[in-house]
């Protein structure tokens, strides 16, 4: 059954030269609940504007998405935002942990915007990513792979439906981002959670079932940068 | 951590994370509130108590010239007399219908910079200087008699010269204490008066005849008084002060006493609005500062806020957050008003009671307290209105650093 439907999702710019810059054209894309995804693309092409789309942090131009029969697309700030929330976990390549509290706290902010009985235990997540003795440490206390872990654990607190992961290893060594990978595929795994992935780095792809390449994906007629 | 935990700890982090600006803000709000409850406060206390200062009387009777000046010398123990009147004017004033009780007092020396005033005992035995209460002189004391160099020492003078009954002292001339003008006669204390929070505590009372009769005293003294206090029956007020101060020209009748120190206070009002002016400028800095503090941490908290709602919180959460950091630094500042306002009036009342013997209560609830503490909170909040729109406003994407 499929989780996320996305059809004629369409998404542009405008470039500093005042013309229109189509970043994301995909006609078709569906996601089944607990499905591993990954997909490659270089950098700029458009990708975390896919994700910032599906996780209702962008609106389309035009087009559908559809995540567990709802559509983002027409729903209020609010609710979208209660979506977020309750049904999707976000891992960012830079983290964007608060850095003015502690791990423990990052996670507890987190589960008040969900306020739903479902969600995991906070000590228990942050002891299984490896840092139960470590709850009440800053963010800037921690090493970039702890950072990563507790960032692991912030978008597994909610127990959403969809994790979106932009780049997850791409502050990482080859040791951490291999070993921050398996961590994330366990840990969805282990919560029949839907994963997609995205990533310039073919080896972390390479760990997908189901791999896609983004300018296959979206016909935008995107230039690379900052998108 | 519930919603409302998330905002609290959000709220407080943003304040203790620019703690020196907010503060700053709340001290300037702090001054300002405390200036305008001081200056509000203040004025209105110490007009009620130099109202509720005239000790039980109605009118003073003294030598032609400025009411308020009559009633500031007579009845505060305040600035130089007027001049003298004849015996013979008390006498009159006495005995005339609708007169119910008067007093002559004579001025004109001191005791180390207080003032000697000589009057009849009748004044400390048969006028109630509140309704219903009469002075009352403290035990192991006596009131002085009419024909001795005998003294009755006010509650604040006692206390501040160490004086006791059976102490002897030597009266000064003049209403100004100078070393090199002391008289020979020696008076001895023989009681000391119970604090009444009036100017009757702030002096030394004599018999009249002392005063009269000291010696280096002019002659004429003995034959003269410097003012009568009266307190009348019914509506004679109207009919005396016809007497004195449209048809003759010997006395000026200040009357209603009250009357009279309402038009000094009014002749304040300037003062008051000054201070009160600075009061509204000061709270515009405050606000302006609130402003600029919660505008400067918004530049920085823009990407704090992006994360935020990208987990999962609302856009009214996010301007709650400004909003709720506001309200902190103008709660403090609204707390610190009171603080900077007790310590105003807790100096205002120690200079008053010092110069006049006139008892403040700083302390008195009034609703204006309340008045004022909401109204600050709501300035706070109208200050972080701006920077709360602008987090309402904040750019997720743009905000989150896309890197691919």
């Amino acid at each position: 059954m499929s989780l996320l439907k996305i059809e004629q999702l369409r998404k542009s710019f405008l470039s500093p030269e005042g013309d229109s810059l189509c970043v994301v054209d995909v006609e078709n894309f569906t996601l089944n609940e607990a499905e591993f995804c990954g997909m490659r693309g270089e950098s700029g092409s458009g990708k975390t504007t896919f994700l910032h789309l599906i996780a209702g942090i962008l609106s389309p131009d035009r087009g559908q998405i559809q995540i567990n029969g709802k559509n983002v697309c027409q729903m209020t700030d609010s609710s979208r935002d209660l979506l977020r929330a309750r049904l999707i976990g976000y891992v960012f390549q830079s983290f964007n942990l608060l850095q003015g509290f502690t791990c423990l706290e990052n996670l507890q902010l987190t589960m008040s915007f969900a306020d739903h009985s479902n969600q995991s235990d906070p000590y228990e997540l942050l002891d299984r990513v490896g840092l139960g003795k470590r709850i009440n440490y800053y963010p800037h206390q921690l090493s970039i792979g702890q950072q990563q872990r507790v960032a692991l654990a912030r978008a597994l607190i909610n127990q959403p439906k969809l994790v979106l992961a932009d780049e997850p290893t791409g502050n990482l060594d080859p040791v951490n981002a291999a070993k921050s990978m398996e961590l994330l595929c366990e840990l969805c795994r282990e919560s029949k959670t839907t994963l997609f992935l995205v990533s310039h780095d073919e080896k972390v792809i390479q760990n997908f079932d189901r791999q896609e390449n983004w300018e296959e994906l979206s016909k935008s007629n995107c230039v690379k940068g900052e998108v | 951590m519930s919603s409302i935990q998330a905002l609290f700890a959000l709220c407080t982090r943003g304040v203790r994370q620019y703690a020196f600006s907010s503060l700053v803000a709340s001290l300037a709000i702090a001054m300002s509130g405390g200036l305008f409850l001081g200056t509000w406060k203040i004025k209105e206390g110490a007009q009620n108590a130099f109202t509720l200062s005239s000790s039980g009387f109605d009118a003073v009777l003294g030598a032609r010239g400025s009411k308020l000046q009559l009633i500031l010398n007579a009845i505060f123990h305040l600035e130089a007399s007027p001049g003298n009147l004849e015996w013979e004017q008390y006498e009159i004033i006495k005995n005339t219908p609708g007169v119910k009780e008067a007093y002559p007092l004579a001025v004109g020396d001191n005791f180390m910079g207080y003032r000697l005033v000589g009057t009849e005992p009748a004044l400390f035995d048969e006028h109630e200087w509140k309704e219903g209460v009469k002075y009352q002189i403290e035990k192991g004391g006596r009131l002085f008699s009419s024909n001795a160099k005998e003294a009755l020492v006010g509650n604040f003078v006692a206390n501040k010269l160490g004086l006791k009954v059976g102490d002897r002292f030597q009266p000064y001339h003049g209403l100004t204490f100078r070393e090199e003008s002391k008289h020979d006669e020696v008076y001895v204390i023989v009681g000391i008066l119970s604090a009444t929070g009036t100017p009757a505590d702030k002096v030394i009372w004599v018999p009249i005849k002392g005063i009269q009769f000291m010696e280096g005293h002019a002659s004429e003294y003995s034959t003269s008084v410097s003012a009568v206090l009266v307190k009348l029956r019914g509506a004679a007020g109207f009919a005396l002060e016809m007497k004195y101060n449209k048809q003759g020209n010997q006395a000026t009748f200040a009357w209603p006493i009250a009357a009279t120190l309402a038009e000094f206070f009014d002749r304040l009002t300037w003062f008051e609005k000054v201070l009160e002016w600075i009061a509204y400028l000061v709270g515009s800095v405050a606000c302006l500062i609130i402003l600029s503090v919660l505008r400067n941490s918004m530049n920085e908290r823009k990407r704090e806020f992006a994360i935020l709602r990208s987990l999962g919180a609302s856009r009214y959460f996010i301007t709650n957050v400004v909003l709720g950091q506001s309200l902190i630094i103008s709660l403090v500042g609204a707390l610190g008003s009171f603080l900077v306002y007790l310590v105003m009036s807790g100096v205002a009342s120690h200079f008053i009671r010092e110069q006049t013997g006139v008892l403040l209560d700083p302390f008195n609830f009034d609703l204006t307290f309340v008045y004022v503490f909401l109204v600050i909170v709501l300035l706070g909040l109208i200050s972080g209105i701006p920077p709360a729109w602008m987090a309402y406003r904040v750019d997720i994407s743009k905000n989150l650093r896309p890197s691919s």
